[in-house]
């Protein structure tokens, strides 16, 4: 006798993409699992109360991968209905995972009628009123899901998803004090769910309650950082509290990540979903909402079904490049221009990330290649012109943008590239013209605006205006946030000012762009030291080691600071010597040596202290420097070693 | 100098809604809340949008149309615009067919034809505006295709001055409103464009893979940047976006408002804007803006998301003396109101408020907020229906025609929705405006819905007393005095209501630009006028249920 394992094995290899995993799911789903036969089969089936008829779905507009499980699983139903043996508990799975499949193809009139006839048939079952209520606040009936959410507490009175969805819906009905009620009940099982401190923070903020709304969403963020939706509502916070730079800074920070919290129901139905077009919809939503982590688990799984589709891979390649993950990601994109040779995006992807990893005689190939396949697209002339520069053949960069700016006379984007060009040719004049063009036009989103103002900026600090540059520099962070160099220009110019703490945070958002920039870092971190603020620095240098455990002008200058600080809880003697010998042994320069000294003093070691500032002052002496005013400290210096006491002179660079 | 003009009592000129009363047909409601009763017929304005769609899925013909409600013959009552699409390509089929109804007392007679005014373009919105002050008011015509500005002649006819003027932007436009935006004495134009889709560059989408063709979401397109037209003061407009800084940002503008929201005396511009951030331009007062939504807090969602905006309305929904914003959206995005909390900042109450939950299941267009029960709050309607004709290839419980909502004020701008209003015709709905064209007292609704007949209809009350107010300038060319703000306190009462003479808002649509105030049982009011260039004015015991005619002088 065939078992239900045979079965199984039948369906599997009948399915259309064997191995993958809808096609697994598809096939578990038309059996009921073993060893999971309701005990209730074994005694006589009670009556069966009255059920609402559930008619068939209109299939046409699914996939055929939907439209085979959903056939398959009514096709099942059915026979369960047909048999007036057939025990409740299973019916009511029965039409419970049909249900809820419904609810996951949008299928909503379906949906609410096989979920309410599970609800009928096992009436003790929470999950019949969960996915209804799920259902029912998203189609907007949110009375109806509270009054099914109710339902599943009685059923489970500390179900914490259940309590966030209370909350959550209570909120949307305007029903603020039952909301925050049931955030706090939540919190109250577990304090670590991130959406009830969301929910609470945006009811305070609604309040008015500025101050409780920052509290709130700050410890939502510490325990889902990924939630970066929330960074609106703090933004808002701070703005109702009147500190607008932090509330710029917070508003900056929203990428639309969504707060989560633990739904097993809900999550196990995306393992259910044989869509296709649901994965690739999923991919992109993420992708549109720049949340690649999320992306990339749709588009593996959209490729399991359609492994050839090459904007997919592209996509893929792509979402995986923008985290970090290069070597998947140049694989894919290999995948995809393998698949289709005369694929422009893929082309292009391609050439732009072995670009950014420096390949550049082979980045022009395929720049070239992406060229050839769609001349009319000026982006990517204008970026294979662009690299053309940065590889030395500036004329033939320089001729192929203005060729492109003939071709087309509105084209900001091949212009600000010319503009660029010029400016590293050093042709001045004639980038400031392009430039002003663009920066004035309204042919470009603000951050290429952004971007001209950024170059302008340059030229007017190569020749000498600073004024201008920094005008141009602020307009360039206005226009393009998003523009690390912009970040760091400013910066700079705002620490030339003296307008330290502005400065930190300029250095801070180009690091935040590029964590993998040690200029940036360096900066941030020297700009915090200037500003007085001895533990933030120590922070950001101890994060800037993490990233760059060799930068010796880091190593040095994190020395300097555990060996100088004025604050007793930043200064570390013993580390400061530690990371200032290294520093020495690979760079003996006076300031180097200087370092160590002061280190060394910091943990008593004042002989040894004393005859490195010896050495210095010595050295300091042949190279010119006596009589002068640095000369002077370092004497200083040496006497206060020589008396056995520490000098704690910060880095000033 | 100011003169105050009053015109007769409401139960003089009650008489011919008496008759539709009569023979009307009335909705069950709850008691004591308003109703309306559909009256597009008897009233004879039997107007049919087409968008001419021949199934090439052309995104304009899912956008149209406005609805105008204006009194272009000068003659008291209010008469009524209703924007024809016609057929894309344009001149490949019928030709928009934009209705003009004027109100003949008894009845409404279509005379589009008669009047000049012969739309070009395929249709979008429009909104009115005495541009050349000479006391009448003029219309400017938004289309994909050329937008248009007909000048009126005074005798009932306009004529059309775009190429003089300078206005005829090509770019798609949606919606615009006219405003004394640099308060040099005329009004200046404000044009919301939308994406750069074109009937050449018509991109297919839907499900491909099963071969159901549908419009496209706005993100296939790109936005278009707005345009921001300055009145030169001779008839002519010169392209100031630029200069403005408000030609710069793109955005998939749908509506716009122009209103004083930070209360300095200078017109401030909310635009909403089809899934990306709407934009909120802080008028400078140097002739410039400043773009601000984003630190204000009405760009976005109360989640920090960009939604699909449509209509808007600008007004004191909760009676603090400040201009609340509210934008409708997609069905499963609640429509969304911003309430005005001082110091540029907006907080988002769409939940608290109750507008958020009974618009889930609605896409929403057209908007206003007026005093339907004149009980001395404001209300809101909003107009609703789907953009997609194929519901195989929308999600969940939605469908293409669906009913418009009516949201009446329990005080202190909580709102609750008055399902029995009797707005009883079910169609895709796109242009509102509300305004009394009966000449009974209370504001009676107009809608004009995509493809199909208008909707039309007279609020049956009850309603309580009112005053209203026409503002007439003889010291400008604004001579409608457009961005003056009118505060009314009725007698023995606690509280204020503000309101600014508006043109443009809703969706593609203008209200009129009377200010409607009601005053529940009081019996007069005390009334404060800031004229557009900063001049106050106070009026005591004015006496209830008169429309007044405010007008200033030319003396200074």
């Amino acid at each position: 006798m065939r078992n239900d394992r045979d079965a199984l094995r039948d369906r599997l290899g009948r399915c259309r993409w064997r191995g993958s995993r809808a096609c697994l799911l598809v096939a578990l789903l038309a059996f009921p699992a073993a060893g999971r036969q309701p005990a209730a089969e074994a005694v006589a089936a009670p009556a069966r109360p009255p059920l609402a008829e559930l008619p068939q779905p209109a299939l046409e507009t699914q996939e055929d991968a939907v439209r085979g499980q959903l056939t398959e699983l009514r096709r099942q139903l059915d026979l369960l209905i047909a048999d007036p043996s057939t025990p409740l508990p299973r019916l009511a799975e029965a039409f419970g995972r049909l249900g809820r499949l419904y609810f996951l193809y949008d299928l909503v009139d379906l949906a609410s009628i096989a979920l309410e006839n599970a609800k009928l048939l096992a009436p003790n079952d929470h999950r019949w009123p969960y996915f209804l209520a799920a259902h029912q606040t998203f189609e907007g009936q949110l009375e109806e899901a509270i009054g099914n959410l109710e339902r599943v507490l009685e059923l489970r009175p500390n179900d914490l998803p259940t309590l966030v969805r209370l909350g959550d819906v209570h909120s949307k009905r305007g029903g603020v004090e039952l909301a925050r009620e049931f955030y706090e009940r939540a919190l109250a099982l577990d304090e670590d769910v991130a959406a009830a401190h969301a929910g609470l923070g945006r009811l305070d903020l609604e309040a008015g309650q500025h101050q409780r709304a920052v509290d709130r969403v700050e410890r939502a963020l510490e325990l889902q950082p990924d939630a970066d939706e929330l960074y609106h509502t703090l933004g808002m916070a701070y703005r109702g509290l009147g500190d607008v730079e932090r509330a710029r800074e917070a508003l900056r920070k929203n990428k639309h990540g969504r707060v989560t919290f633990d739904d097993p129901l809900i999550e196990s139905l995306g393992l259910e979903n044989a869509s296709a077009e649901a994965h690739i919809q999923m991919a992109s939503d993420a992708m549109r909402r720049q949340e690649l982590a999320k992306a990339v688990p749709y588009y593996e799984s959209y490729l399991e079904l359609k492994p050839d589709d090459v904007v997919a891979l592209n996509n893929l390649g792509i979402a995986l490049l923008g985290l970090d993950r290069w070597e998947e990601g140049m694989k894919t994109l290999r995948r995809a221009v393998e698949i289709d040779p005369n694929h422009r995006g893929a082309q292009y992807s391609l050439a732009t990330a072995l670009a950014d990893l420096g390949r550049y005689d082979e980045a022009l190939e395929h720049y070239r290649r992406a060229h050839e396949i769609d001349p009319a697209e000026k982006v990517i002339h204008a970026d294979w012109a662009t690299l053309l520069a940065k590889v030395g053949r500036v004329d033939e960069a320089i001729a192929e943008l203005r060729s492109l700016l003939e071709e087309d006379p509105l084209q900001d984007y091949g212009r600000l590239k010319l503009g660029s060009v010029l400016v590293e040719a050093g042709r001045l004049e004639e980038a400031a013209q392009e430039l002003r063009q663009v920066a004035d036009s309204g042919g470009l989103q603000r951050p290429g605006r952004g971007e001209a103002h950024y170059h302008l900026g340059v030229v007017a600090e190569r020749r000498g205006d600073a004024a201008k540059a920094r005008e141009h520099y602020r307009r360039a962070i206005e226009l393009a946030p998003g523009l690390a160099e912009a970040q760091r220009s400013w910066g700079v110019i705002r620490a030339r000012e003296g307008a330290l703490e502005e400065a930190a945070g300029a250095f801070a958002r180009a690091v935040e762009l590029e964590p993998r920039n040690e200029r940036y870092r360096f900066e941030l971190s020297m700009a915090l030291l200037l500003g007085e603020r001895e533990a933030e620095a120590r922070k950001a240098l101890e994060e800037a080691l993490r990233e760059f455990p060799t930068a010796i002008n880091l190593r040095h200058l994190l020395a300097r600071l555990l060996a100088s600080a004025s604050d007793p809880a930043v200064r570390d003697g013993e580390r400061a010597v530690e990371l200032a010998q290294g520093v020495v042994e690979r760079a003996l320069t006076l300031d180097h040596a200087e370092t160590l000294a002061m280190a060394l003093a910091e943990i008593g070691r004042y002989d040894e202290a004393a005859a490195w500032q010896r050495r210095v002052v010595r050295q300091a002496g042949d190279e010119g420097e006596a009589g002068g005013p640095a000369h002077a400290a370092r004497l200083e210096r040496l006497e206060r070693y020589e008396r056995g006491e520490p000098a704690r002179t910060p880095w000033r660079g | 100098m100011i003169r105050a003009v009053l015109s007769e009592p409401r139960d003089m000129v009650a008489a011919w809604s008496l008759g539709v009363l009569l023979g009307g047909v009335i909705a069950p409601a709850p008691a004591g809340a308003v109703r309306f009763a559909d009256v597009a017929e008897r009233w004879g304005i039997e107007f049919r949008h087409r968008h001419g769609g021949t199934g090439e899925f052309y995104m304009p013909e899912t956008m149209g149309s406005g609805v105008v409600l204006f009194d272009f013959d000068s003659d008291g009552d209010l008469d009524v615009l209703l924007v024809d699409s016609g057929t894309l390509p344009l001149g490949s089929g019928e030709p928009s067919r934009t209705a003009l109804y004027r109100n003949d007392g008894a009845r409404f007679v279509e005379i589009a034809a008669e009047a000049g005014l012969e739309v070009t373009g395929y249709g979008m919105g429009a909104v009115p505006g005495d541009v050349d002050g000479d006391g009448d008011l003029d219309l400017y015509v938004t289309a994909y295709g050329a937008n248009q500005l007909f000048l009126n002649r005074g005798n009932g006819t306009f004529t059309d001055a775009t190429e003089g003027a300078g206005v005829g932007d090509p770019l798609w436009s949606s919606s615009a409103a006219f405003g004394d935006f640099d308060r040099d004495g005329d009004l200046d134009l404000y044009v919301a464009n939308y994406v750069d889709f074109s009937v050449d560059r018509n991109e297919t989408c839907g499900k491909k893979e099963l071969g159901l063709r549908s419009y496209c979401h706005p993100n296939v397109y790109r936005g278009l940047p707005d345009r921001y037209y300055r009145n030169r003061g001779d008839g002519t407009f010169e392209d100031a976006s630029l200069a403005a800084g408000v030609g710069v940002a793109r955005g998939n503008g749908m509506g716009v408002v122009a209103s004083d929201l930070d209360d300095d005396g200078w017109l401030d511009l909310y635009v909403a804007n089809d899934m990306t951030a709407n934009l909120l331009y802080r008028n400078r007062g140097d002739g410039a803006f400043e773009e601000i939504a984003m630190l204000a807090g009405a760009a976005l969602s109360d989640r920090g998301e960009p939604e699909a905006g449509m209509g808007v309305a600008a007004e004191d929904l909760d009676g603090d003396g400040r201009i609340d914003l509210m934008t409708t959206h997609l069905d499963r995005q609640p429509n969304a109101l911003y309430g005005n909390a001082g110091a540029g900042l907006f907080v988002d109450r769409r939940f608290s408020s109750g507008i958020a939950e009974p618009s889930l299941p609605y896409v929403g267009f057209g908007v206003v907020m007026e005093d339907l029960d004149s009980d001395g709050d404001l209300d809101i309607v909003v107009a609703n229906g789907h953009i997609i004709h194929d519901m195989r290839l929308v999600t969940g419980k939605a469908s293409y025609r669906q009913p418009n909502q009516v949201f009446l004020n329990r005080g202190s701008g909580q709102m609750v929705e008055n399902a029995e209003a009797g707005l009883s015709r079910v169609e895709s709905s796109r242009g509102l405006a509300a305004g009394d064209l009966d000449g009974d007292g209370d504001l009676d609704l107009v809608v004009n819905n995509s493809d199909a007949a208008a909707e039309v209809y007279e609020n049956l009350g009850p309603s309580g007393r009112f005053l209203r107010f026409a503002l007439e300038s003889e010291r400008d060319a604004n001579r409608f005095a457009v961005g003056a703000r009118v505060e009314v306190r009725p007698s023995g009462g606690k509280r204020s209501q503000a309101r600014e003479v508006r043109a443009g808002g809703s969706y593609q649509s203008a209200s009129p630009l009377d200010l409607h105030f009601g005053l529940g049982d009081s019996a007069a009011a005390t009334v404060h006028i800031r004229w557009p260039e900063g001049a106050r004015v106070e009026l005591r015991d004015v006496p209830a249920d008169r429309r007044i005619v405010l007008r200033r002088s030319s003396a200074p």
